[in-house]
């Protein structure tokens, strides 16, 4: 199962284990470096010492959720691509993704076409 | 002869005669209002007193023969007294509310006691029902038999519509509040449950992935993996349609959407229940991409009201069925809900629509539901009504055809 993102590095914030080791399993089998925290604090750590082609994270966490963590990605590195992910319980939560600079915003629970879709976009706009 | 009677009220007055409390002043200057209590002893002067009351004052002989009326009543009726006097009570009246006059009659005849009614429903002369607040008191002879009653009956009915005004808010306060706890709990619940679904979605969609990339995919467990993903997709859409049901919705933008839409979505929430308790619901297929113009989740509180009504009163039954069909005419389109229960008795149909009225067990019904839905649909254009034509229980949702499609047909 090769994808035209396979071998690019990711980090996964996500405070639920079950689906935190379910997306770590899934990305890398699909040839993905893969990297994982349970809150932007912890993210934040390994953002310090890793570099990363893109940042998937949940929107609500303990300790720093995932609209404050996009916020800090932002002042340190303004590129990098960040997906959240939601339980679509607010609806301000689409502007506010959109308007802080995240590129993504994908509603729990979503199938594996509509994540293929966000990150097929997300890297082949960085290609071209 | 004529007098004033002064129109402020006496600074003290008591009662200094059996006869009636007559006023005393104590300003001797005032000299319109001494002249006036010599007056007031006359019996003419009592007369002009009671034409002066506002409410209705009847004097009544032996079987509801009209004596005497006050002035306000002969206006109501739009009679003069040499008309009134003798005839029965109430000219314009229904049957059966001069039936009920009658034999009130009899009975302060026949207890010799006061009867007090709280309301009750008088024609005036121009065809207009209102509502009035009737005392009827014996008027008794020398041996103490009654020989006569007079009734005083006081116009109500802007009382009651303010009533019913401030009972209707109170009805949407109560039901916006209970919606607003439910909205919060399936936010609540969309968080809990939406996490652990993507974890089981994810995994079913990478065992299927896994088994298909196998030399010989096992057919068994690409169909267990896809029942996961589709029941896990399902369970999404049940928690979506609950949350979207219960957030409030007074405010939203109008939209069109075929009619389809409306009921398909509205049998997700309850489709289930009725199919576990063998209640089967028939959707006939005509009309089903009207397209209606309006607030979606409102129209699907408001048809899951009547289904969840129809489903209440027939489920202890035996043949048990409900059926939404729709209707096409010129000028409106309906939605109409029918069930397999007999029609709704008339004293209870007439109570249906008020607020807090419920023939539910306690802890069961708010009353508030219909009242509701028939605001949502007033809202709209339309109108909610109980089709007491039907044999069977028959709810409509009556709606203005949108202006867009007059145009186009």
């Amino acid at each position: 199962m090769k994808k035209s993102w396979s071998g690019k590095r990711l980090l996964l914030v996500e405070d639920s284990e079950m689906l935190l080791r379910a997306l770590e399993s899934f990305f890398k089998k699909a040839g993905c470096q893969v990297h994982s925290a349970n809150n932007g604090l912890q993210a934040l750590e390994i953002l310090e010492q890793f570099s990363f082609d893109l940042v998937m994270s949940d929107i609500q966490m303990p300790l720093m959720g995932g609209l404050e963590l996009l916020r800090e990605i932002r002042l340190r590195n303004p590129r990098t691509p960040i997906v959240l992910l939601s339980t679509g319980e607010s609806q301000v939560e689409e502007n506010e993704v959109y308007g802080a600079g995240g590129v993504g915003l994908l509603l729990k629970p979503y199938t594996l076409r509509k994540l293929s879709e966000v990150f097929d976009s997300i890297f082949s706009e960085q290609q071209a | 002869m004529s007098f004033s009677i002064p129109r402020q009220r006496p600074r003290s007055y008591k009662h200094n005669s059996r006869r009636g409390a007559f006023l005393s002043h104590n300003d001797k200057s005032d000299l319109s209002i001494s002249t006036s209590i010599e007056l007031l002893q006359s019996e003419e002067s009592f007369l002009q007193i009671l034409s002066a009351i506002g409410d209705l004052v009847l004097v009544k002989g032996p079987n509801s023969k009209l004596i005497w009326a006050n002035q306000a009543f002969c206006d109501y009726y739009g009679m003069t007294a040499a008309q009134l006097r003798g005839i029965l009570d109430a000219p314009f009246s229904e049957p059966d509310h001069t039936q009920q006059y009658v034999s009130d009659d009899a009975w302060v005849f026949d207890n010799k006691m006061v009867l007090s009614i709280p309301q009750e429903p008088v024609t005036r002369h121009d065809g207009a029902v209102r509502f009035f607040n009737t005392v009827k008191s014996p008027i008794f002879n020398a041996a103490g038999d009654v020989i006569m009653t007079v009734g005083i009956s006081r116009d109500i009915t802007d009382q009651l519509e303010a009533q019913k005004i401030s009972e209707e808010q109170r009805a949407r306060a109560t039901y916006s509040s209970k919606m607003a706890t439910l909205g919060e709990m399936a936010g609540g619940i969309a968080h809990e449950l939406n996490t652990p679904l993507a974890a089981i979605l994810l995994m079913a969609e990478m065992i299927e992935n896994q088994n298909n990339s196998l030399a010989s995919p096992d057919p068994e467990i690409a169909e267990n993996a896809e029942s996961i993903s589709v029941a896990t997709q399902r369970m999404s859409t049940i928690i979506k349609s609950l949350k979207g049901f219960s957030r409030d919705a007074t405010n939203d933008e109008r939209a069109s959407f075929p009619v389809r839409e409306l009921i398909e979505s509205t049998l997700e929430l309850c489709g289930p229940k009725f199919k576990n308790d063998e209640v089967s619901v028939q959707v006939v297929q005509d009309n089903l991409d009207f397209m209606v113009h309006g607030q979606i989740v409102q129209l699907s509180q408001t048809l899951l009201n009547l289904l969840h009504n129809a489903y209440d009163s027939i489920r202890g039954s035996a043949n048990k069925w409900i059926k939404i069909e729709t209707c096409l005419a010129s000028a409106s389109f309906e939605i109409r809900v029918t069930d397999s229960g007999q029609r709704i008795a008339k004293d209870i149909a007439a109570k249906i629509f008020q607020p807090f009225y419920t023939t539910k067990g306690i802890g069961e019904g708010t009353g508030l539901g219909l009242s509701i839905s028939a605001a949502i649909v007033k809202n709209h254009g339309g109108e909610l009504f109980y089709d007491s034509n039907k044999s069977n229980t028959t709810f409509v949702i009556r709606l203005p055809i949108p202006k867009s499609q007059k145009e186009a047909a």
